[in-house]
């Protein structure tokens, strides 16, 4: 609901919006550019009013109209050769400085930017416009902190594809700006077509006139004696000719007429709020005054057509026809059924090669949306739910109906289900949408073929176990070998290798590479990024951190060797010259944080790594604190000597390191417990904690820290949410 | 000050204002005559012009309205000399309105005006207001006498009178 509201104005209204932004972010030069061509002159702090409306009185031969902007400059309208001309005048004297010439440019922009040419009906146009962007701003901001879970959240770091963290960057860096432009834009096209401050009826009108005697000297006037400049807006002079008419005073607060004759106020009306509204919109939106303020709004606009581009890509991505699942056999007739719950399409690609291995294995499967949960499926003997989460446990965009047709639908006696979640660990709500269709299912008397399963960041690996346990429970051979599409690969070619390990048959290398000769060099990646590596004999990429950084000229990963793994024991076999292919995977929230807030850097095996590689990138301004763990460090201690190296470097602060098979062993968590009041100190500081390694050293670190942090009131909980605790489990 | 409502045809309201202004203009009646009134814009830059065309008396008091630019009445205090005739006067400006008139064109108006009027010291006068340059009262003024005619002051080139 929410979202067709963001939707659909855009898809309607788009064009107009991004049309209006661009000319309105052109135009927010002008007062920039103006100043720079022709400075304001200064009055003088004794100007009065009547002074300056006597000079132009006498300097020109028909003076219509005398107005005062917004940066001081005065203009006055006078008759001239080609209808009306306009000059700039001394503020203080009212002698003319050369003709005024808005530039042409500007002018034209402006009638185009309020009614695109088109008159009235332009400017419902441009008035429509602002409400939509009024519109998508408030639903674009909901949508936000439901994507993030809470208010609170709302400026981490965004998550998702290049569009959707493009759109959510340029969003929260916009959104002031543009709903002050929207906001004020609006009142201003709504007092133009009257639906804000008109008179009550159309129609009547009041108007001042003079007693129409000889006319008063305009020195000689009381009202423009005492008026002070600053407050001066604009005065009309009476037509030549017609004694009857009066002057027409606007100051900043309100309007009134001047007797020609007896240089009286004959009326004067305060400005209605309306209009006290209007001349701020005004002031806000054009930022006439102050060039700097008007180029802070310039840039706001611009991020409207960066909003509209990654916006339409992020829906485009989301409606196209997510898959033609090749030979789904119909509900009716299916063994088996997959049910789908995909935010952004990824978890589609799984389901489609699921179906297709259950189908090469003779099965009959039916694939569909969760969306489109049936009343019952009769011929089903078991029920697969492929379900992703969406923001803080929400449902994604194909399974929000999902919950709600449940209660309708009739499970046959016997019909077991399997509930796979697909997510992201280091949200807070990993996968809980996928526990709630789980714990539903077993509620509606569903047997429950397996646990639940997870799969963090599109892992095939984890899909693939899952695949296979769920095979042996149907009695087949299966091992879904889910194939992501595949980015630009390059090849990398084997510089050198260290090994560890041996004594403890865990063998590690740590492996560097450059780039192949004859390719383009290497590509650009910072320490904690990823490289998807295809082994020889498969095209389902290996993902492995990354040690180091571009800048560093070299790529290193450590590996360590798993029994039967094809990928691991491929790379531990690797010589000097020998070549891999493989592409960078960005992993941009477990890259070295920015800012001067200490690093606390955890890590155990093959882990350290990457927190080696970023405290490489690291400088003596920011203090780097290092927990490493290994068995011995005469057997699996990697980079033993590189850490000594950076320490005197000043590139780390500390290393504290860890040895688990050695008398009196212990684990990185114990080290962890054991320097508890060092690492609060730290902690209150800010600091950015860092974790690296296997799942179980991640789960022990998390313990020791939340009794590390419980003096403090703070949780592990508490610093994920914050972006300060980040992990890169394996 | 005075207040008067504008008929516009959109809301008509009895006819008590309209009998007002109807007794100077006498249809089709051997007592008045067709006077056409030409205005020549200047070639200016900007949109538009609102014009409003009006016969004023020897001392400047407004008698009638021959034709008036736009239908929206929200313009018509731009028009200012004619707007502040009209609402002392009363009247009706029904049938009398049309475009604005864009620079360097030309509108010729046709009316129907008593006799009494004719070469007696009345005048025609043009106010005229282009958005964003602002507004021209008395941008041109000349006997209503056939023949006659003046050059303007403002966004006019030249008005004239033929009968």
């Amino acid at each position: 609901m929410l979202r067709s509201l963001h939707t659909w104005p855009t898809l309607l209204a788009g064009v107009l919006v991004t049309f209006m932004a661009v000319t309105g972010s052109v135009l927010s030069l002008e007062p920039a550019v103006s100043r720079l061509a022709s400075p304001a002159p200064v009055a003088a702090a004794e100007s009065s009013v009547a002074e300056l409306v006597a000079g132009v009185a006498a300097g020109f031969t028909e003076p219509q109209r005398l107005v005062q902007k917004a940066g001081g400059e005065v203009i006055v309208y006078h008759a001239g050769e080609t209808g009306m001309a306009a000059d700039l005048v001394d503020p203080t004297t009212g002698a003319s400085l050369g003709a005024y010439e808005p530039s042409p440019f500007f002018l034209t922009l402006t009638e185009l930017h309020r009614s695109l040419f088109a008159g009235e009906a332009g400017r419902i146009a441009t008035g429509t416009g602002a409400a939509v962007m009024i519109l998508l701003s408030v639903g674009g901001l909901l949508l936000l902190v439901k994507r993030s879970g809470s208010w609170k959240r709302l400026l981490k770091p965004s998550q998702g594809t290049f569009a959707q963290r493009l759109h959510v960057e340029a969003g929260r860096f916009a959104l002031a700006g543009i709903v002050l432009l929207a906001v004020s834009g609006l009142f201003m096209s709504m007092t133009t077509l009257g639906l804000v401050g008109a008179p009550a009826l159309d129609g009547f009108m009041t108007f001042a006139e003079s007693s129409g005697g000889p006319a008063m000297a305009v020195t000689e006037m009381p009202v423009l004696k005492d008026l002070g400049l600053a407050d001066l807006r604009e005065l009309t002079f009476p037509a030549k000719g017609d004694p009857y008419d009066v002057f027409s005073l606007t100051t900043a607060a309100g309007t009134g007429s001047i007797d020609q004759a007896t240089g009286e106020l004959v009326a004067f009306t305060q400005n209605t709020p309306a209009q006290s509204l209007y001349q701020l919109a005004f002031t806000l939106h054009t930022g006439q005054d102050t060039w700097a303020y008007a180029l802070v709004l310039g840039w706001a606009g611009l991020c409207v057509p960066v909003l509209f581009v990654s916006g339409l890509a992020t829906w485009a991505a989301r409606i196209r026809k997510p898959v033609r699942i090749a030979g789904n056999d119909p509900a009716a007739r299916a063994e088996t059924v997959i049910l789908v719950g995909s935010e952004g399409n990824t978890t589609w690609g799984f389901a489609r090669s699921l179906h297709a291995a259950l189908k090469a294995e003779g099965q009959c499967v039916h694939t569909a949306a969760m969306n489109d949960l049936a009343k019952s499926y009769p011929a089903a003997k078991r029920l697969i739910v492929l379900a992703a989460t969406y923001g803080d446990g929400d449902a994604p965009a194909s399974a929000c109906r999902f919950l709600a047709r449940l209660p309708a639908f009739k499970a046959a006696p016997g019909l077991a289900g399997s509930v796979v979640g697909f997510g992201d660990r280091s949200f807070p709500a990993f996968c809980a949408y996928a526990g709630d269709v789980e714990k539903a299912l077993k509620d509606k008397g569903l047997d429950p073929l397996l646990e639940l399963a997870t799969v963090d960041r599109q892992s095939t690996q984890q899909f693939a176990a899952w695949s296979r346990a769920f095979g042996q429970t149907i009695g087949i051979d299966l091992d879904v070998a889910h194939k992501a599409e595949l980015p630009e690969l390059s090849d990398f070619e084997c510089v050198s290798r260290r090994d560890y390990g041996q004594a403890y048959q865990t063998p590690k290398s740590v492996l560097r590479f450059r780039a192949a000769a004859g390719t383009k060099g290497l590509p650009a990646f910072r320490a904690g990024d990823l490289i998807g590596i295809l082994p020889a004999g498969s095209d389902v990429p290996r993902f492995y951190s990354l040690a180091s950084s571009t800048a560093d000229g070299y790529l290193e990963i450590a590996v360590s060797k798993q029994p039967g793994g094809l990928c691991s024991n491929q790379l531990c076999d690797l010589i000097p010259g020998d070549r891999i292919t493989g592409f960078i995977k960005g992993n941009s929230r477990f890259n070295l944080p920015d800012g001067k807030a200490p690093l606390i850097l955890i890590g155990a095996g093959t882990g350290v790594a990457p927190l080696v590689g970023m405290a490489r990138g690291n400088r003596p301004q920011k203090a780097a604190y290092l927990f490493a763990g290994s068995r011995d460090p005469g057997s699996d201690l990697l980079y033993g000597e590189e850490i000594e190296a950076l320490i005197g470097e000043g590139r780390l602060q500390r290393a504290r390191l860890s040895f688990s098979r050695v008398p009196d062993g212990a684990y990185v968590q114990d080290a962890l417990r054991a320097e508890a009041g060092e690492l609060r100190r730290i902690v209150e500081k800010g600091a950015h904690i860092m974790i690296c390694g296997g799942r179980g050293m991640a789960d022990g670190v998390r313990d020791a820290f939340e009794d590390v942090l419980a003096p403090l009131g703070l949780t592990v909980t508490k610093l994920k949410a914050d972006g300060r605790y980040l992990e890169d489990v394996y | 000050m005075k207040k008067i409502a504008l008929k516009t045809s959109a809301m008509r309201t009895g006819a008590a204002a309209l009998l007002l202004s109807s007794a100077l203009i006498v249809p089709g009646a051997a007592m008045a005559k067709d006077v056409a009134v030409t205005v020549d814009m200047k070639t200016y830059r900007g949109p538009g012009a609102y014009l409003a065309v009006y016969l004023v008396d020897g001392s400047g008091r407004y008698q009638q309205t021959l034709w008036v630019s736009g239908r929206k009445s929200k313009y018509y205090r731009h028009l200012k000399g004619w707007a502040r005739g009209i609402s002392s006067a009363g009247g009706s400006i029904d049938g009398l309105t049309g475009a604005s008139v864009g620079s360097g064109r030309s509108l010729t108006v046709r009316a129907n005006v008593a006799d009494a009027l004719i070469d007696a010291g009345y005048k025609v006068v043009v106010d005229a207001s282009v958005e964003d340059w602002g507004d021209k009262p008395r941008d041109a003024t000349v006997p209503l006498t056939n023949g006659a005619s003046a050059g303007g002051g403002g966004f006019v080139s030249k008005l004239s009178v033929k009968m």
